[in-house]
């Protein structure tokens, strides 16, 4: 009854995912997946759900403007202890050159900040025409009570060192499995899991996509490129990855990188 | 590091924005020079507008809105001119090049005044006298370079 | 036969919407001061575009994503928004020349202020970015422009010497008693106005606005490499009108009057008249395309929705951003600083920013995991690569020769 091929296992979560334009249903723009939600579970880490907003963009920027952005954020936002907005991942139906969600903008809700536009400037113009502002985001529940999260930009850019203190890299980049389930003719992402650590030789790693391809050209940009940026050292399976979350490192337990492959 | 590159950047366009003083002869003559140059395109400008108006080739506003541009701008160009404290030795320099600033400025005041009347005998004379005028400032920013 | 039409009409408005203000204030000052010694730099800059132009038409075809949706994935946010924030001071400061534009080319036409027009023509531009439809914002404006055609007729009737206006036009070496440094401050300042970054930030979200798709490749490369460069005709013709009428009398422009000037004397009232009405739609094509550009830029970054295709109360923020550029831009100028001075700044200050955004389309029109089959090709590549060089030793060099020439004084 499956008619099509699903798309791609592989993803990787910052090169695919992070900063990626959102959208409903029917195509409307929602937001950009500003951080992951990572939830550790039996030594497992799976992503549970895309983060919006300032209050997670922020600290992604870094240094004093992220921390400006966030405190905006945070005084200009009703909630005491504001979250910050969460799409749980099983909303999400695919993955291209967006991350398509299986709900539409009005299920959903607006921003608070669009919701803000609309009611106090919008929809006090000239000439704007009848209608109502879609029902504002509910705030986030956050994540199920009891589970053990992360952020995906928690884990980019830290060192991994092998068996004493042999240095490995830095985490460049997440490779995610994503699991599907048929929903009539299409694949739908059921879940997705870390299941290896992308490792770069400098901890300011490109998105550019030359590090990981041989062949993308224009030649010229791809080798000036490749002699101030090394290529990607490797990969190590999340399970011999040994985290210290509140610490910078990551400790790897196994012998050497495996070969990255795309 | 961004902050400073943009502190640096906004001190040079200050720097280069508002410094303007002549000090020496030599300068002080390529001030002046540059000045005639200006004046001459401003009254060149007036002269062709006059010209195209007397022929009934150009409509009245447009020729009343770029000779009051090149009016205004003649005005400028004296007072900036004017401004500058002329170093000893200058004096020819100032008095012939303040003459003919003078010159062009009443001169486009009075083309001006005859474009928003389209008094075409006037705008006759007016030509000429603009063409004039035009001859003496080429000539003296040729003996001023 | 509708195809036919629809493929006429985009080209039509490419030419027609070729020209801004820049365009316009950059070609005619240096026609005046220049002649044609400059012009090698039109096809440089044209070609520029439509590479550019080009690569991010098709990667909004073939992704949907436009401009700044793909330098936030490449770049990354912290670098993506020192990007977003430079290349929309610029844009901003070319917004603020259109609307000057557009006020002084009805200060001509009705010998009223220009100061009485600005807030008027800022609510205008407004009301219109506001409600009108794309597609209708793009043709009138663009088949308006049009009427610029009156400037390459203008150079016809002045019954040049042909040939020596290609003697001149070939040997760039001529720097026309200028020195070397102003020459090349005014090369900067023409390849900005003929590659302004605005233009492809909206030719990307328009192909987006317009819902392109893979099957529009073809339509979208006939209207950028036909329509852009007969508009660079265009650009070409007001430079030839002012070498042949303005630089033999020593006038060099600083006026939007002067520059249509010399069409008066080609070709009377009328043609005059037909100038005013291409100035007119000129400018307030590209600054709608600015505003645009302005709320674009910023929804495209953050993720917020946008675009005309939806209803305004579907894309509050973005329409928060065009009102509040729209409401500056208008006090910017009500400051009473010269629309001409922004606009020549306005130019250089595009080329220096040009490579933010050239660099991650360059990159992103050559990423299979984005673009499938429709990476570029060698052609492409080999322009792309050409002008990457270019893009940045113009943006390297246009702040140095700001400062050593004065800005072209």
């Amino acid at each position: 009854m499956n008619t099509n091929a699903h798309p791609p296992e592989r993803v990787d979560a910052r090169y695919h995912l992070l900063d990626r334009q959102i959208l409903d249903r029917d195509g409307g723009m929602v937001a950009k997946v500003d951080d992951l939600e990572l939830t550790e579970q039996d030594g497992s880490l799976t992503v549970s759900a895309l983060l919006l907003g300032p209050g997670v963009l922020g600290p992604r920027l870094g240094g004093r403007l992220g921390a400006w952005m966030a405190a905006v954020w945070r005084r200009l936002h009703p909630a005491e202890d504001p979250r910050p907005g969460r799409i749980d991942i099983s909303r999400v139906s695919c993955v291209d050159s967006a991350v398509h969600l299986l709900d539409s903008r009005a299920e959903i809700g607006i921003d608070g900040f669009e919701h803000w536009a609309h009611t106090k400037v919008v929809s006090r113009l000239p000439l704007v025409g009848p209608g109502e502002p879609p029902p504002q985001r509910p705030d986030s529940p956050g994540p199920p009570a009891g589970a053990v999260t992360h952020r995906a930009s928690d884990l980019l850019g830290r060192r991994v060192s092998g068996p004493g203190g042999v240095p490995r890299g830095h985490v460049s980049d997440l490779r995610l499995r994503t699991h599907f389930v048929a929903r009539g003719p299409n694949w739908h992402t059921a879940g997705m899991t870390v299941t290896d650590l992308i490792l770069n030789q400098k901890a300011t790693a490109t998105l550019l996509g030359y590090e990981r391809r041989n062949d993308q050209g224009p030649w010229v940009l791809r080798a000036a490129l490749r002699t101030f940026r090394p290529t990607i050292a490797g990969t190590i399976p999340w399970r011999d990855a040994d985290v210290d979350w509140p610490g910078q490192t990551i400790a790897h337990a196994g012998q050497g990188l495996d070969e990255f492959v795309l | 590091m961004i902050s400073r590159a943009a502190a640096v950047l906004a001190a040079l366009l200050v720097l280069t924005g508002c410094v303007s003083p002549a000090l020496g002869n030599g300068s002080y003559r390529g001030k002046g020079q540059a000045s005639v140059q200006a004046a001459l395109s401003e009254v060149e400008t007036a002269a062709l507008v006059v010209e195209q108006l007397r022929r009934d080739r150009i409509p009245k506003a447009y020729a009343d809105e770029t000779v009051s541009a090149s009016e205004q701008a003649i005005g400028s160009i004296s007072e900036s001119f004017g401004s500058v404290q002329p170093p000893p030795q200058s004096d020819q320099v100032h008095d012939e090049v303040t003459a003919l600033l003078d010159d062009a400025d009443s001169a486009i005041s009075a083309a001006r005044i005859a474009v928003r009347r389209v008094d075409r005998p006037r705008l006759g004379e007016l030509q000429e006298q603009l063409r004039q005028l035009a001859d003496r400032l080429r000539d003296a920013e040729s003996r001023l370079s | 036969m509708k195809r036919v039409f629809a493929l006429m009409l985009g080209v039509l408005t490419a030419i027609g919407g070729f020209v801004d203000i820049g365009d316009l204030v950059t070609n005619a000052v240096v026609g005046s001061r220049f002649g044609l010694g400059l012009a090698w730099v039109l096809p440089v800059g044209v070609l520029g575009i439509c590479v550019f132009a080009e690569m991010s038409g098709r990667i909004a075809a073939v992704s949907g994503r436009a401009t700044f949706d793909l330098v936030r994935e490449r770049l990354g946010p912290r670098v993506g928004l020192v990007n977003l924030v430079a290349s929309m001071a610029v844009t901003f400061l070319t917004f603020i020349a259109e609307i000057g534009g557009i006020s002084l080319a009805l200060e001509l036409a009705t010998s009223v202020n220009e100061f009485f027009w600005v807030p008027v023509v800022g609510a205008t531009v407004w009301l219109v970015l506001w409600r009108a439809s794309f597609s209708l914002i793009e043709n009138t404006f663009g088949l308006l422009g049009l009427t610029l055609i009156v400037f390459a007729v203008a150079v016809w009737r002045l019954h040049p010497d042909w040939s020596a206006l290609v003697h001149e036009a070939s040997h760039p070496a001529n720097t026309h008693g200028e020195g070397l440094p102003t020459y090349f401050y005014y090369a900067v300042a023409l390849f900005g106005a003929a590659m302004t970054p605005y233009e492809v930030f909206f030719f990307s979200s328009g192909g987006v606005e317009e819902r392109w798709t893979e099957k529009d490749i073809g339509t979208m490369r006939a209207n950028v490499f036909v329509g852009f460069p007969l508009g660079g005709i265009l650009s070409l013709a007001i430079a030839a009108t002012a070498a042949l009428v303005l630089k033999p009398l020593d006038i060099s422009v600083e006026t939007l009057g002067q520059v249509g000037l010399p069409v008066g004397v080609a070709l009377g009232k009328i043609g005059l008249v037909v100038v005013l009405v291409g100035f007119f739609a000129a400018t307030f094509g590209a600054a709608c395309e600015t505003g645009l550009s302005t709320g674009y830029s910023f929804a495209q970054y953050f993720g917020w929705q946008w675009g005309k295709y939806v209803r305004p109360r579907q894309a509050a923020r973005f329409h928060l951003v065009v009102l509040l550029a729209t409401i500056v831009a208008v006090a910017t100028l009500l400051t009473t600083v010269d629309p001409i001075k922004v606009t020549e700044y306005s130019v250089v200050f595009s080329a220096l920013a040009l490579p933010l955004t050239y660099f991650p389309i360059l990159v992103l029109a050559n990423d299979p995991d984005y673009m499938g089959e429709h990476v570029n090709g060698r052609m492409a590549n080999a322009l792309g690569t050409v002008y990457l060089v270019v893009v940045v030793v113009a943006a390297a060099a246009a702040l140095p020769l700001m400062f050593i020439t004065k800005a072209g004084q």
